[in-house]
């Protein structure tokens, strides 16, 4: 019986082929018709974070920047210059969601790390972090 | 309030997030205490997670590093757990509080009070999974660890740094016989730290265990970590680690503890819990493949050191319940091959009203004679002898047939020893206390006594050493063979004393 | 004794004068005589011996039980002297036995005496240890709820005056702190 392959081989193999230049309609369908096959659809998600990890690893990163306020031209540029600095990435695409829910500051979520400076995140560290009962 | 608000202050000024881009996972999904995660590829096994939930972190340890996923088993409720929450790595592995901070305090199996007092601070954390000392930095077991059960420390002596297997069915008297030699610690002011790890008993049982401990005066030496049915299967199957590092720091600092696990039984079924759980490969009894490693490495922790560490020790006392005294059941032959020794409780014996309910048959001490003190080792020689004798013999007794005088003496002999080996709760007896005892009836000076009435004249001698022979009877507690005077005293005072109850 | 008396009365005719004077047959006296010889010889031949025979043993035997009465006697002597002896020496072990009853007692007593004592200072102790947990329990229930009260408080107080300019500062700020 052939053993099912890990998600980890399937991103793995889909990002070698974004990296090749293979068109991204092309990949996907491959991907989407392996998945309805093995009936594995509700893997989609993870698969993609898979592939944005693998790629990220080779130097191609999709960050998300989060911040109660849209982010101007200048704090971007930053941003790209700190991931950059602590990635090694080549090339980074930035994304910035307005949340007001964070109140302030500014949260970065790359493929597998994260730093979170959020005033809602600082506010419930103290809620709950410094509690004694 | 001054205190309250500079504390608050204090959260306020060290509250800090993350200082730099750390590695996150996420939640794939939770149920029965075990959370999947995917990311995180950084994981080690065994490594501490941190969940961020609404109501503050929930921790949880890595057990199953698979390919696309982590299985982390929470170390808290799981209903504030939820997917798509962020996990990071908290970057060391499981520790628990240890140091003499925690003496007379009831902790979980993370080293949190459970007790109502105050919270406890200690200088340092001892890990939880921790590698056993190797050969060279041991030493032969030869100091004693007195029970203050005469059938135990005559017949089945128990050394420090010894692991002794307390065995039987339910309600034989296994945990009994830990209290016991638990109160015995603080009552012969030996020094050992007790450690008592009740693995999901009954809250009400731990109660009473408190409270029963601390009327004895023995809780200032005693540490309990206490985890019920009701925790989650991680806090049990912690709970014995982590009691284990508490007891290792005593002994990585030349003293002397005691470690008590009760029981293991429910350990390993609380381990196949979360073994299924995590899509494990069941095996015989549905038990993973490797209870049997479980229990080792758990009990190879306890050792005597040698001189170059310290000379510390570190004993052991698991019980293992057994179903109808079936002793070749899985788990309780895996832990019979790990221990030095076991002592078999009998329900039989039990109900006939023999208590501690010690089969003297089935039970030993690997280590022996070696740890036992000289002055009772001295008297006990022909107590093993005397009783295994009368058991032979016993089936004639209870047919009363015509027997020849010598059957008859040492039918007598051992009535008068099993009379004498029964022993209340809660009151263990000293090294005089048992080696008067014992040479009052295998010397002989008792034989005129009826079996029935061999514990009042236990008490009668024990009562009247003690006022007339006080300073040759603390002479003797000491532990060292008996001299020829101290034997006389004893001889001429059982003698006096059996002639009160003569048959 | 028709013969006899016979023979009597044929011989008082003839020797009648001394004897007939005084009554005395000599005939008869001759024969009474041989007779009583005869008696005495057959007495002393089988019943003498036998009756001084079964006297002599009765002397023996009132000797003998004179003798074993005096043993007796003496041993009685004796024996009352070792029950005295006996009765002395379950006096002086009941006495022990009763001091060692009263000693026992009294270590209970005692024991239990200092045993109570223990309980109720532990009591005591108990009591005072539950309030102060009862004080404690209340600090920190204290200490978290103005915790969460800040929070809130700094939640909304931010959520209606935090600026965009302010936050752009905000954040210039907290990445040059982790660099």
């Amino acid at each position: 019986m052939a053993r099912r392959l890990s998600r980890r081989s399937v991103a793995r193999y889909a990002g070698d082929q974004l990296l090749a230049g293979v068109a991204v309609g092309e990949i996907m369908t491959l991907l989407a018709a392996y998945l309805v096959t093995e009936k594995q659809t509700k893997h989609a998600g993870l698969i993609i974070r898979d592939i944005e990890e693998y790629v990220a690893e080779r130097g191609h990163v999709g960050a998300t920047v989060t911040s109660a306020f849209a982010l101007s031209e200048e704090t971007l540029s930053e941003l790209r210059k700190y991931i950059a600095e602590h990635t090694q990435a080549t090339d980074i695409s930035l994304h910035n969601e307005v949340d007001e829910k964070v109140l302030g500051g500014v949260k970065i979520s790359l493929p597998g790390k994260e730093l979170d400076q959020t005033i809602a995140t600082q506010l419930t560290a103290l809620k709950t972090r410094f509690k004694k009962a | 309030m001054t205190e309250l608000s500079k504390e608050l202050r204090s959260a306020i000024e060290r509250l800090e997030t993350g200082k730099e881009l750390d590695e996150v996972g996420v939640i794939l999904r939770v149920g029965d205490g075990v959370a999947w995660i995917h990311g995180l590829r950084k994981a080690g096994y065994s490594e501490v997670l941190q969940i961020e939930t609404p109501e503050g972190i929930v921790e949880a340890f890595a057990l199953n590093l698979l390919e696309d996923e982590i299985g982390a088993v929470l170390l808290g409720s799981d209903s504030a757990v939820k997917a798509g929450q962020t996990v990071r790595l908290k970057g060391e592995v499981l520790t628990v509080p240890v140091g003499p901070e925690l003496l007379g305090r009831v902790v979980d199996a993370l080293g949190r009070p459970i007790d109502g007092g105050a919270p406890i601070k200690t200088k340092t954390r001892g890990a939880v999974e921790r590698e056993a000392i190797g050969v060279m930095g041991r030493k032969s077991v030869h100091e004693p660890l007195m029970t203050g059960i005469a059938a135990i420390d005559a017949m089945f002596p128990i050394g420090r740094g010894q692991r002794e297997l307390i065995i039987g069915d339910r309600q034989t008297g296994k945990t009994a016989l830990t209290i016991d030699t638990m109160i015995n610690q603080a009552k012969q002011n030996t020094g050992v730290i007790n450690v008592y790890v009740a693995i999901g008993q009954k809250r009400s049982k731990v109660a009473r265990l408190v409270e029963r401990l601390k009327q004895e005066g023995v809780l200032e030496q005693t540490i309990i970590v206490a985890t019920s049915p009701a925790d989650p299967a991680s806090l049990l199957y912690i709970a014995p680690y982590a009691a284990t590092a508490m007891g290792e720091y005593f002994r990585d600092n030349s003293g002397h503890a005691l470690m008590i696990y009760d029981d293991l039984t429910k350990h390993a079924v609380a381990y196949r819990q979360m073994s299924l759980l995590l899509r494990r490969p069941p095996g015989r009894e549905a038990y993973p493949g490797d209870v049997f490693y479980l229990h080792s490495r758990l009990l190879e922790r306890s050792a005597k050191l040698s001189d170059e560490l310290g000379g510390g020790s570190l004993t052991a006392l698991p019980i293992i319940e057994t179903q109808a005294g079936d002793i070749s059941a899985y788990i309780p032959t895996n832990v019979i091959s790990i221990t030095d020794g076991q002592i078999f409780l009998e329900t039989d014996l039990f109900y006939q009203g023999i208590r501690p309910a010690i089969s003297a048959g089935l039970s030993v001490s690997r280590v022996g004679g070696a740890a036992q003190t000289s002055a009772v080792k001295s008297v006990s020689g022909n107590l093993k002898l005397g009783l295994s004798q009368f058991r032979e013999l016993a089936s004639f007794a209870q047919f009363g047939s015509d027997l020849d005088a010598s059957t008859k003496s040492q039918i007598d002999r051992g009535q008068r020893l099993t009379e004498l080996l029964k022993q209340p709760q809660y009151q263990p007896l000293s090294v005089w206390e048992q080696v008067a005892s014992i040479m009052a009836i295998t010397a002989g000076y008792f034989d005129t006594v009826a079996p029935a009435k061999i514990k009042d004249a236990q008490a009668a001698l024990l009562t009247r050493l003690s006022t007339d022979h006080k300073k040759d009877m603390a002479e003797l507690d000491k532990g060292a063979k008996p001299s020829e005077e101290i034997q006389k005293t004893i001889e001429t005072t059982a003698l006096a004393v059996a002639k009160g109850f003569k048959d | 004794m028709n013969v006899l008396s016979q023979f009597a009365a044929e011989t008082t005719g003839a020797s009648g004068d001394l004897f007939s004077a005084l009554g005395i047959d000599w005939r008869l006296l001759i024969l009474q005589t041989v007779a009583f010889l005869i008696l005495v010889a057959l007495l002393g031949k089988f019943v003498y011996p036998w009756l001084m025979k079964s006297v002599d043993e009765r002397q023996a035997n009132i000797e003998a039980a004179a003798v074993a009465a005096e043993k007796a006697q003496a041993a009685a002597a004796e024996s009352q002297d070792e029950v005295q002896e006996l009765l002395d020496q379950a006096r002086k072990e009941a006495a022990e036995i009763v001091a060692t009853a009263k000693l026992e007692s009294s270590n209970m007593v005692m024991a239990s005496e200092a045993k109570s004592k223990k309980s109720a200072e532990r009591i005591v102790n108990d009591a005072r240890a539950q309030l102060a947990k009862d004080i404690e329990q209340a600090r920190v229930q204290l200490h978290d709820e103005t915790l969460e009260l800040v929070a809130l408080a700094t939640g909304k107080v931010v959520g209606e005056t935090h600026t965009a300019a302010a936050d752009k500062t905000l954040i210039a700020k907290a990445i040059k702190e982790t660099r």
